[in-house]
């Protein structure tokens, strides 16, 4: 017995001694403290196991696709060398790709220029010539070199309305005006022979790779 | 320690759920890196397995696509000029004299190469060079046309980078003929 329990009070209004009455209460502390024990333990149990099974699939998924991995390796490695072959080929196709990559055919151009002569419109020179520039790249891009082209038409004209024909004419054909270019026609005379009535002309096309426009940001109607 | 017995004395299940717990909590804690370890590994391989599969879609009938690219390959360097061959290759723009009825007056290859084919240039070549030929024709426009035309379309790989054509101003010259001179660039092998 414990010395609490010897003691004897005084004066005791309802003559009971409290730790010998029998514990009443509907849900005892040994309960509580069990059961919260208990669940804590099987919370635990049930997160290492649930671990472990995670683990236990991941090594068998690994072990899986390894031996997968394995049984392909030499298809794998024929398809690599095959695809190396293929690129390597590609390039010099490529390569011939590039070498004729112009806006147009020299023969195009000289037969384009001819059908486009009004009458009364004499060449005396047709000149095609190339520059090559360096366009300014982005912040994120170097400076690219591209070809301009530029075709200088010389020639004699009496009446100088032909020559504004032609060079509408010269603008609006879909040859001088290939994709990916900005083309700029200009002309320019010298005196007028005051005995002949003939005028000197030049007509020059410059064409320049388009600068691609900046991406819009939406949101227009 | 006598407490721990004490406790275990009136709480025996309690102690040993919560040494039980205790242990749970260390082992998840130290094979927590196991599992991460395994998910990264499982990840990666996961990704290998989807580039092999992706290699085979790609590598469908690929046996066949290089075998045929490698004919088209063969036809091109069949096609090339060697640099050294001068002769043959400037012969070869004289064979266009009976062809076409003009009047070749000078074929000559020049030491420079087209800068565009050159390194850092437009159209930069790495397996393949180009050399460049000067060509002067004379005769009648058509006949200017129709050179220029086959020198486009003949079985060595060429084109024509620059031209000037201009009424010709040689002595004795029929009236109508024009010159050319044209800046042919040839497709070559590597120097």
């Amino acid at each position: 017995m414990s010395r609490q329990r010897d003691i004897q009070p005084y004066w005791r209004p309802d003559f009971k001694i409290q730790s010998t009455l029998p514990d009443i209460k509907i849900v005892r502390t040994d309960f509580m403290i069990n059961a919260i024990a208990i669940a804590l333990m099987l919370i635990a149990a049930f997160t290492l196991l649930q671990s472990e099974y995670r683990a236990y699939s991941l090594n068998h998924s690994i072990a899986s696709m390894e031996q997968s991995i394995a049984e392909t390796a030499v298809n794998n490695s024929q398809n690599l060398q095959e695809s190396e072959r293929f690129r390597q080929s590609a390039q010099s196709v490529v390569e011939l790709q590039v070498f004729f990559r112009a806006p147009f055919t020299a023969h195009e151009l000289l037969a384009e220029l001819a059908r486009l002569k009004p009458t009364g419109l004499i060449f005396s020179r047709v000149m095609l010539s190339n520059a090559i520039i360096k366009q300014k790249g982005t912040d994120q891009t170097e400076a690219q070199a591209q070809l301009t082209y530029e075709i200088n038409i010389t020639g004699d004209v009496r009446e100088l309305m032909v020559l504004t024909e032609f060079k509408a004419a010269l603008q609006a054909s879909p040859s001088l005006n290939p994709d990916g270019f900005e083309v700029a026609v200009d002309e320019s005379m010298q005196q007028r022979n005051a005995q002949t009535g003939i005028t000197p002309f030049r007509i020059s096309i410059l064409l320049t790779p388009a600068t691609s426009a900046p991406p819009s940001k939406g949101g227009e109607g | 320690m006598n407490l721990i017995i004490d406790k275990l004395r009136d709480y025996p299940i309690a102690v040993i759920g919560a040494l039980v717990f205790v242990g749970c909590v260390v082992v998840v804690f130290v094979r927590g890196d196991v599992i991460a370890d395994l998910s990264v590994q499982e990840t990666e391989l996961i990704a290998r397995i989807r580039i092999i599969n992706d290699n085979v879609i790609d590598s469908k009938n690929l046996e066949q696509d290089v075998e045929s690219l490698l004919g088209y390959v063969a036809t091109i360097n069949a096609r090339l000029f060697n640099r050294n061959e001068r002769s043959i290759n400037t012969a070869f723009f004289y064979s266009y004299e009976d062809k076409l009825d003009i009047i070749i007056s000078n074929v000559s290859q020049l030491t420079d190469e087209d800068p565009a084919l050159m390194k850092g240039g437009p159209n930069e070549l790495s397996l393949h060079s180009g050399i460049v030929y000067e060509i002067r024709v004379d005769g009648t426009f058509q006949q200017i046309l129709e050179f220029m035309y086959e020198i486009q379309q003949a079985d060595a790989l060429m084109r024509i980078a620059k031209f000037e054509v201009y009424v010709s101003t040689a002595q004795g010259a029929p009236p109508g003929t024009l010159s050319a001179k044209l800046h042919v660039v040839v497709l070559a092998e590597q120097n």
